[in-house]
């Protein structure tokens, strides 16, 4: 074992002379920042402020005593991603078995002695494995995915709404944010990738005007619009900010997903069509059942990349006033009370969009691995 | 291009007349609603800020968001607080999302000229100040004559110093500037600085947000001015005006020692004057749209100017900012704070 990882350290890092003066100075800098973060991390950083603040980063200003209604919306999130996830990968033992130190994580960050929410979370990380497991074991469940991750965002829409949609907050509305974006823009950039492959020149001119227009501009730039716009245009509704950059967020990532589906409909060999067409399919059914599923096949991995960035650019929506998972780690720091944890609250955000993140990669990598299998 | 030009004329005919249909008064708008949409800032030590443990807004302009919904709906629960940005305050109000904006926003002329918004009286009156360490036994401005100032580059406050040192003739003096607010923070404790500036409201966060506040004393003296102020829509006088005088109303609360916890006794007083003013057997309020006693529900909601300063920027707070011999204080004790005749 010694002897091997020895020899990896030589061939690898002392390989060639470049390599030694390479690693001589990378590695005691890296060494020394781990030193220094880890020791104070353990000794001079003060972490009781993240459980203390931890309901306001997970779901900002959102009322105590209405807490549940944010728990049902967990619990229906955990078993829509269960699902998504049990469409590609098989729900195995081991798998149960990860999942029990996740809880032991979570139930510690929230403090054990709250029995409550111990329970709550086993209940969501049940809820998780639930969704999985059925949808692995019944792929029947999978073609209802679709239809179902509509109804439980109209559920959860439902269940959070009556204390007011001005009140979400935290990192429930940078996921719900995420979730609407990804669902919502997937039917309507199929559809503009469509249109812009059209015969029709009218419908084709709109269709890239549009992906183009939604592509030259920054986000921050459409969202903003769209919240001063639409009070201008419909003062008789009283569209929530949070609906409002729902929108914008939508209306953006649509031309995304647009270009990304395109791009796997040229990628469809013309035989399928030119196949197709000679057995007499309409175009509607050549382009239903057989250059859509090979298209999505070959862009699902950069879809989910793209709720990747979805989920980075969250923190956008500070701008017309929400209270995303950053927003709300800064409004703890505004309180002169806990003014100077700024690293403290600061490492917690890092690490937790580090782990979103590095799990939406993974993901997007094994489900690459695991479509590619058909075409090799 | 003509359709260009033809759909852009089109999209401001619609504009002009949708802004045309709500010219009613935004007061009877809330009457309606019932709750007041108060936009404020949920980022700003002693202004705008969450109480973690008790998840509700703090600070000062939290309170006069209270006291407006006090004064106008007779209730201070009624207030929905809406979170504006520095980007985002004037269109909130413009958009009509939200009622009125308390977010410690300075009042600049280019503002109500070329931004339609009205400004509400001054309830702060930020400005350039001078913080030093405790130790160094500094008490008034003049005992600087000499001293290493630091502040932050390209900021105003270098050319307000240098104006402040050449206008008292102080030849040693000199400026040396920083990044950032955390690099002068760290050379006005390592004594390479005798004296930090920067706005007073930052001094007294970075001074709170130490591990010993009383390490710091932040001279009384205000070198320019940065007056705060809540803005409405333009060209609304009804509800402008109500708010205007609900303000005023908290001011000449505190001039008159009318306090949260006394009020119950002023208002059996027999003093005319009091009575008038607390709305009790007829008062202002009538004429403003708002009942008789508007003030009074304000004040049983947030207490007088006074009490609010005290509460969010008092001494038995961490955002310690002291106000005598600031233009905070009341005008009869020098200060700023002055509300007009109350007959």
């Amino acid at each position: 074992m010694i002897a091997r990882s020895l020899k990896w350290t030589r061939h690898n890092l002392f390989g060639k002379p470049f390599d030694v003066l390479l690693s001589l100075t990378v590695i005691p800098g890296v060494l020394w920042m781990v030193y220094q973060a880890v020791s104070w991390a353990l000794t001079a950083a003060r972490w009781d402020i993240i459980p203390q603040s931890l309901r306001v980063l997970m779901i900002g200003v959102f009322p105590a005593d209405q807490a549940w209604r944010a728990w049902i919306a967990i619990v229906i999130i955990a078993i829509l991603l269960g699902a998504a996830l049990g469409c590609v990968f098989a729900f195995k033992g081991r798998h149960a078995g990860a999942l029990v130190p996740v809880w032991a994580g979570c139930a510690a960050l929230a403090g054990i002695e709250n029995v409550t929410n111990v329970l709550l979370i086993a209940v969501t990380i049940a809820a998780f494995a639930g969704g999985w497991a059925v949808a692995s074991r019944f792929p029947p469940v999978r073609k209802a995915l679709v239809p179902a991750s509509f109804i439980g965002l109209i559920a959860i829409f439902a269940v959070m709404a009556p204390p007011g949609a001005g009140l979400w907050g935290g990192l429930l509305l940078s996921i719900l944010l995420t979730l609407v974006t990804a669902v919502l823009s997937l039917p309507i950039g199929i559809l503009l990738a469509f249109g812009r492959r059209s015969r029709f020149s009218g419908l084709r001119w709109i269709c890239t005007g549009y992906i183009e227009v939604m592509r030259s501009v920054p986000l921050i730039m459409v969202v903003y619009w769209i919240w001063i716009l639409i009070p201008v245009l419909t003062p008789q509704f009283n569209l929530a900010d949070v609906v409002r950059g729902m929108i914008g967020f939508t209306l953006f990532y649509s031309a995304y997903v647009a270009e990304y589906v395109r791009s796997g409909l040229q990628a469809v060999p013309r035989g399928q069509t030119e196949a197709a067409r000679s057995l007499g399919m309409s175009e509607f059914d050549i382009n239903r059942s057989i250059v859509l599923p090979q298209a999505i096949r070959v862009v699902v991995p950069p879809l989910v990349g793209n709720v990747l960035d979805i989920f980075n650019m969250a923190p956008l929506v500070f701008i017309i006033g929400l209270t995303d998972f950053l927003r709300a780690g800064q409004m703890i720091l505004a309180n002169p009370q806990f003014g100077d944890r700024t690293y403290e609250v600061y490492s917690f955000l890092f690490l937790t969009y580090f782990l979103v993140g590095s799990l939406i990669t993974f993901v997007a990598r094994k489900l690459e691995a695991h479509l590619a299998r058909g075409s090799r | 291009m003509k359709l260009i030009k033809l759909l852009t004329a089109g999209v401001f005919a619609g504009l002009a007349f949708t802004a045309g249909q709500a010219s009613a008064s935004v007061l009877d708008t809330v009457k309606q609603r019932g709750t007041l949409n108060c936009g404020t800032d949920n980022t700003a030590p002693g202004f705008g800020y969450l109480n973690t443990t008790t998840g509700q807004l703090e600070g000062l302009d939290v309170d006069f968001c209270k006291a407006v919904a006090a004064a106008v709906l007779g209730d201070a629960s009624k207030v929905k607080f809406v979170t504006v940005t520095d980007k985002s305050r004037f269109d909130a109000v413009l958009t009509n999302q939200v009622d009125v904006v308390f977010a410690h926003t300075t009042l600049m002329p280019a503002r109500e000229s070329s931004i339609a918004v009205d400004f509400l009286p001054i309830n702060f009156y930020d400005g350039t100040g001078i913080m030093v360490k405790t130790d160094s036994g500094v008490e008034t401005l003049d005992d600087l004559d000499g001293a290493t100032f630091c502040t932050t580059q390209g900021s105003m406050t270098e050319t307000v110093l240098t104006s402040t040192f050449k206008a008292r003739g102080w030849q040693d003096s000199k400026v040396l500037t920083y990044e950032n607010l955390e690099k002068l923070f760290a050379a006005l404790n390592s004594g390479r600085c005798n004296a930090m500036s920067t706005d007073k409201s930052a001094l007294a966060a970075w001074a709170g947000n130490s591990p010993s506040p009383s390490d710091y004393v932040i001279l009384p003296d205000t070198l320019d001015k940065s007056p705060f102020g809540g803005f409405v829509v333009a060209n609304d006088s009804k509800w402008r005006n109500a708010l205007r005088w609900t303000i005023y109303g908290l001011f000449q609360a505190e001039e008159s020692e009318i306090t949260q916890a006394n009020l119950d006794e002023h208002l059996t007083s027999e003093d005319p004057f009091v009575q008038r003013f607390l709305g009790v057997g007829g008062g202002h309020g009538k004429d403003f749209g708002l009942s008789d006693d508007f003030v009074a529900q304000a004040i049983k909601a947030v207490g007088n100017y006074g009490e609010i300063y005290a509460r969010n920027l008092g001494p038995d707070t961490r955002m310690y900012l002291e106000r005598k011999g600031t233009p905070n204080a009341l005008w009869t004790q020098g200060g700023a704070i002055y509300s007009p005749l109350w007959n």
